[in-house]
């Protein structure tokens, strides 16, 4: 390789910064050190002429290495790299600094002191600089198809916007029809307009305008050529890369023929078999050849196969005119190649029974919201009236509770935060069709965030609902009254309540619906504590995983209304797009690297890494091998810190790098104060002492800034030789736990810093000379306190006395 | 048979005579040794003094074996002599290499060392109170004796090493591969090590899971099934921050390995890229508070070897 020129370029800011530092010095400084080829003072680098000087310098043939003093360079280093580039050098042979953020304006009381430090920061970059190596783009094609799984409000909106918009779609689902929990919600709140379109199959697209139908359902989503459907299908396996994924499906049999099928409904007349319903939380009984409801989708009837007595009676078969029943299909595996993976399986009702004071499983007429909305579904169990299930009567006296299930830290501690609402609307439903009912609802809190929320609460209260303060203790059955007593506390009126019902209604708890731990298992994504899946950001990424192609949406991140899961489904559907619309993936091989001949087949790494992008690969010896992922690989470094024999590197920041630096760093002093150094994460950390120098705020010039990747990648070995280079003491600054941009990176810190910590105390080292910090970009202020406690520590433990290397 | 025999010495400076032990270990191929080469030097078996030594021609042996740790005066000034008398010098076993079990002292100030060592220990009886002195008035005279130093050290940082050959003591095969170089004259280039670049994970036969250590366990903890790797048991195990060439020795029998290979060829300290693995691994951070001695736990072969080298001195 070509001897390294390394160009130093010393922007003032406009004097901002040679009104502090003492640029004459700085540039004496950097004249002698070896391999510098070029220095040039100007008032900013990087725009107009003098990013024109940097270009010309490297078309020139002078310099191969840039190093560039510039504030704001986390903004002006993509001006910079981008003209390298076109200038024809790598732009990863390119080190930006910040004299002015980093150095001038935070220390800008002891210039003299800023103004070693700005020469420590130089001969850093410029060391760093030396080591670089060019780093190369790397391209990965992409299928333009997705799979959606889960056919639910979320699911199924986001298969439509991704198939309007081109791609092929694949939308499956495990039940035998399309719809969801929302559907089964029978109206939405708070416009109480019906849930059954969702699952409506028609598909006269010709009729439909603008504005004749809200709902995208009826837009004729089952006929759109490049959206196919398939029901009765569970996802067992995914295989492949972002963009590539290989997703096997086990399809079990519907044994009705989707092409013959003419929904004459024969079959089920014949039907001798009667089964619950669990479409209608088991409130009837159903034949073993079905519909759910009539306006189902897809419209073709499904065989129960745990009810059916196949061949023994076959009755169906014999009388379906278009021999559309075939008792002998079997599960089959589909195998679908897919670009990207929307996730969109939602929540359900958390099982009531364990509630045990509420004897849910013992008292037929304690039932939950979505039973309660089956029943006030015209097409539900009974045609609209409230009964009690226990002997069909009328159901006047209600009394719903809220919470079951959560905001309790037996079951679940969240907020399923869609209860409320849904509570307010069924009691109203019920109320509107029988002014006579009374009804009352037990509360802790009504939560009625939404938009018309409140007005709906209002008016619940105004057609006479009840509203009890206070989650009721225990629901007793009354048998000589024949009825359920529920025991309550009013909170407010502070009196004890035994309030009578022919019916209670449990706003049970959502929770994660069932297999979303299987799933993520099988995705390789996280879930939250609450089992719900994790998404990337909750800000700023919400439909987004950490694994590139792989989107969330609707109720699988947390239970939520029609309006919302909509919104998420859009969220996602435009995320999946974006990704695949190019056809492939660009991205610059920043990633890690394994040397082999070292790689002791420990296996840490691969199950260190955030994204799943190590894996062990056989080597002709019978032995194993990391093997990095360069797709999946985001070049964090949790797996170099964690590597016990220093066999992984990231190909942008090589501990020879990192070492070259801190020794510059700790090289020169120029103060009286003892030597602190910073590792800062590149995502926090760093901007963290950005936002400290932006605002001015005033630390120490004896703390030195290394920026590196995250915060994961500092190994202890790196502490020690920061002491053993002059370090008096030694910070690592990454993100919040929770926040850290490369998932577990901040959290694995921390525990390596711990146990530095007990490592420390056994050298005799204080271990209060290490310190681990967590922060976010507008905590510049706590930066500053941050590094003022630090030198202020090592200068009342006193000088270190290390062993030298004689 | 024209050729003529090579010279070959083996010293022993702080060691325990394992070492020594372990060359002889090689069995009936240590003929093979004596067949091709005289041992011109070898105190625990020959009787030539250091005087003998001092009068050979520079470079006149043509490869010195050397175990053990500086640790006194004596074995800075036979590493010094054994170097210009050497034309091949090989650091041999943990001691030489990396400070080994020696290389603990360096948490105590000398004179904690001597007082525990010569005083208190109950084994001890002293009650003039001597401990070791560099004059001593005997009847004869006055003796000098060596000096013992503060830190103890490894070979390669008191003289230029050719080669290495770390393990408490150094793996059977890399011995037998080492004397079959040299005796067919095929050394490797210098700095070489004849064992693996690996880590004993690489040798070890049981099963990884590494799902996160949520209790550090010792040994007698658990029921070991034999198959599952130590840590995923919760038992700290070092192979994965150890050089391998031992066939898994230890977790073979159901020990954890403790690190007597030392650090990996590309490590600057065994125990700190032991910890930042393992605290990695930990589920939280009070399991990695549940660690007891780390020093002794994670450096127990390799302190002298290692960033810091020794506790801050008062």
């Amino acid at each position: 390789m070509e001897q390294p020129k390394v160009g130093v370029f010393l922007s003032d800011c406009g004097k901002q910064l040679s009104d502090i530092l003492d640029f004459d010095a700085l540039t004496n400084f950097v004249k002698n050190v070896p391999n510098v080829a070029l220095i040039a003072r100007g008032s900013e680098f990087w725009r107009g002429n003098g990013l024109k000087a940097i270009v010309d310098a490297i078309k020139g043939g002078k310099i191969n290495r840039v190093v560039v003093a510039e504030s704001l360079p986390k903004l002006s280093e993509v001006n910079i790299a981008q003209a390298v580039s076109d200038a024809g050098l790598n732009s990863y042979l390119v080190e930006v600094i910040d004299l002015k953020d980093h150095c001038a304006w935070p220390h800008r009381s002891a210039p003299a002191e800023a103004t070693e430090k700005a020469k420590a920061m130089l001969l850093s970059a410029i060391e760093r600089a030396k080591l670089l190596e060019p780093i190369e783009k790397l391209e990965f094609p992409t299928l333009k198809s997705a799979l959606i799984i889960g056919g639910g409000i979320a699911g199924m909106q986001t298969a439509v916007d991704l198939a309007d918009l081109g791609f092929e779609v694949n939308l499956i689902e495990k039940a035998p029809f399309l719809g969801g929990l929302a559907a089964r919600a029978g109206r939405f709140f708070p416009t109480d307009d019906c849930a059954i379109c969702i699952q409506s199959p028609s598909s006269d697209v010709k009729t439909i305008t603008h504005t004749s139908r809200k709902c995208v359902y009826r837009s004729g989503f089952s006929e759109i050529p490049n959206l196919s459907i398939l029901t009765n299908a569970e996802v067992v396996s995914v295989e492949g890369v972002p963009g590539n994924y290989k997703v096997t499906i086990e399809k079990k049999p519907r044994y009705v023929d989707a092409d013959k099928c003419v929904v004459c409904g024969k079959c089920a007349e014949v039907c001798p078999v009667e089964t619950p319903d669990e479409y209608n939380a088991n409130l009837n009984n159903r034949k073993a050849i079905y519909l759910n409801v009539p306006t189902v989708h897809p419209q073709i009837y499904a065989i129960d196969e745990d009810a059916c007595k196949f061949q023994e009676c076959a009755k169906c078969v014999a009388v379906c005119p278009t021999n559309a029943i075939d008792l002998g299909q079997q599960t089959e595996q589909v195998t679908l190649n897919v670009g990207s993976i929307v996730v969109a399986t939602g929540f359900k009702e958390f099982d009531s029974s364990n509630i045990k004071e509420y004897h849910y499983d013992e008292y037929p007429d304690v039932i939950t919201n979505l039973e309660l909305a089956r029943m006030i579904d015209g097409f539900g169990p009974t045609g609209g009236k409230i009964i009690r299930p226990s002997d069909g009567k009328p159901a006047k006296k209600i009394v719903f509770v809220q919470c079951a299930g959560s905001r309790d830290r037996r079951y679940n501690p969240y907020c399923s935060s869609i209860c409320c609402m849904i509570s307010l609307k069924n009691a109203s439903l019920v109320k509107e069709a029988n002014p006579d009912a009374e009804i009352s609802i037990c509360y802790i809190d009504i939560r009625t965030t939404g938009r018309e929320h409140e007005y709906y609460y209002e008016r619940a209260r105004d057609m006479g609902i009840k509203f009890v303060k206070g989650r009721p203790t225990e629901i007793y059955n009354d048998e000589e009254k024949g009825k359920l007593i529920v025991d309550v506390e009013d909170a407010l009126l502070k009196r004890f309540l035994d309030l009578e019902a022919d019916l209670v209604v449990l706003a049970a708890a959502m929770v994660p619906a069932e297999g979303t731990a299987e799933l993520a298992e099988i995705l390789g994504l996280d879930l939250e504590a609450d089992g719900f899946f994790k998404e990337y950001n909750a800000k700023l990424r919400p439909t987004e995983t950490k694994k590139r192609g792989i989107y969330l949406c609707g109720g699988a991140t947390f239970p939520k209304d029609a309006p919302t899961a909509s919104l998420h489904a859009h969220s996602a559907a435009m995320k999946a797009a974006k990704f695949l619309t190019s056809g492939k993936i660009v991205k610059d091989q920043r990633t890690a690297i394994i040397n082999e001949d070292y790689c002791g087949d420990c296996e840490f790494c691969p199950v260190m890494c955030p994204y799943g992008a190590i894996t062990l690969e056989p080597t002709t010896e019978d032995h194993f091998v990391a093997k990095v992922n360069e797709i999946l690989c985001e070049g964090c470094g949790v797996c170099v810190g964690t590597c016990p024999l220093n066999a992984i590197e990231l190909r942008h920041s090589r501990p020879n790098q990192m070492s070259a630096q801190m020794n510059a760093l700790l090289s020169v002093n120029g103060t009286s104060k003892p030597l602190v150094l910073a590792f800062c994460c590149q995502e926090c950390g760093h901007t963290a002492v950005d936002s400290s120098g932006m605002a001015k705020m005033e630390y120490p010039a004896n703390v030195r800034i290394i920026k590196v990747p995250c915060a994961g990648i500092v190994r202890v070995n790196q502490i020690l030789e920061a002491y053993k280079a002059g370090a008096q003491a030694v910070m690592i600054v990454g993100c919040k736990t929770d926040g850290c941009h490369y998932e577990v990176g901040s959290a694995k810190a921390e525990k390596k810093m711990d146990m530095a910590k007990i490592l420390l105390k056994e050298y005799g080292i204080e271990p209060e000379r290490l310190e681990m910090f967590k922060m976010v970009f507008i905590e510049g202020a706590q930066f500053a306190e941050a590094a003022k406690m630090m030198t202020e520590r090592a200068a009342k433990l006193g000088t270190l006395k290390l062993m030298g290397d004689s | 048979m024209g050729k003529e025999k090579l010279k070959i010495a083996f010293y022993w400076a702080a060691s325990c005579g394992g070492c020594e032990v372990a060359v002889l270990d090689v069995n009936e191929k240590i003929l093979d040794v004596v067949a091709a080469a005289d041992i011109v030097f070898w105190p625990v078996a020959i009787d030539i003094k250091y005087k003998d030594v001092e009068a050979m021609p520079d470079k006149s042996i043509d490869a010195c074996f050397f175990n053990g740790a500086i640790r006194t005066e004596e074995n800075e000034k036979m590493a010094k002599l054994l170097r210009r008398k050497s034309k091949i010098l090989v650091a041999f076993g943990s001691c030489a290499n990396d400070g080994c079990v020696k290389s603990l002292a360096n948490l105590w100030e000398k004179s904690d060392v001597f007082e525990r060592a010569y005083l208190e220990t109950p084994s001890t009886v002293n009650p003039e109170s001597i401990t070791p002195q560099t004059r001593v008035k005997v009847k004869e005279g006055e003796l000098e004796l060596p000096e013992i130093y503060d830190t103890v050290k490894t070979l390669p940082q008191t003289v230029d090493v050719d080669y290495t050959i770390s393990g408490c003591p150094p793996p059977i095969p890399a011995i037998l591969s080492m004397f079959t170089a040299l005796i067919s004259g095929n050394m490797p280039p210098k700095g070489s090590s004849f064992l693996p670049d690996k880590s004993v994970c690489d040798e070890c036969e049981r099963e990884k899971k590494h799902t996160q250590i949520t209790e550090i366990k010792r040994i007698y903890e658990i029921e070991d099934d034999g198959v599952t790797c130590f840590l995923d048991q919760g038992v700290i195990c070092m192979g994965p921050a150890t050089r391998a060439g031992c066939g898994s020795q230890c977790p073979n029998v159901n020990i954890p390995c403790t690190g007597c290979g030392g650090p990996g060829p590309r490590v600057d300290d065994q125990g700190a890229a032991a910890i930042s693995a393992l605290a990695s691994l930990a589920a939280s951070p009070e399991v990695v508070k549940q660690i007891v001695d780390p020093i002794g736990t994670f450096y127990k072969y390799s302190l002298a070897h290692s960033i810091l080298r020794r506790k801050v001195q008062k």
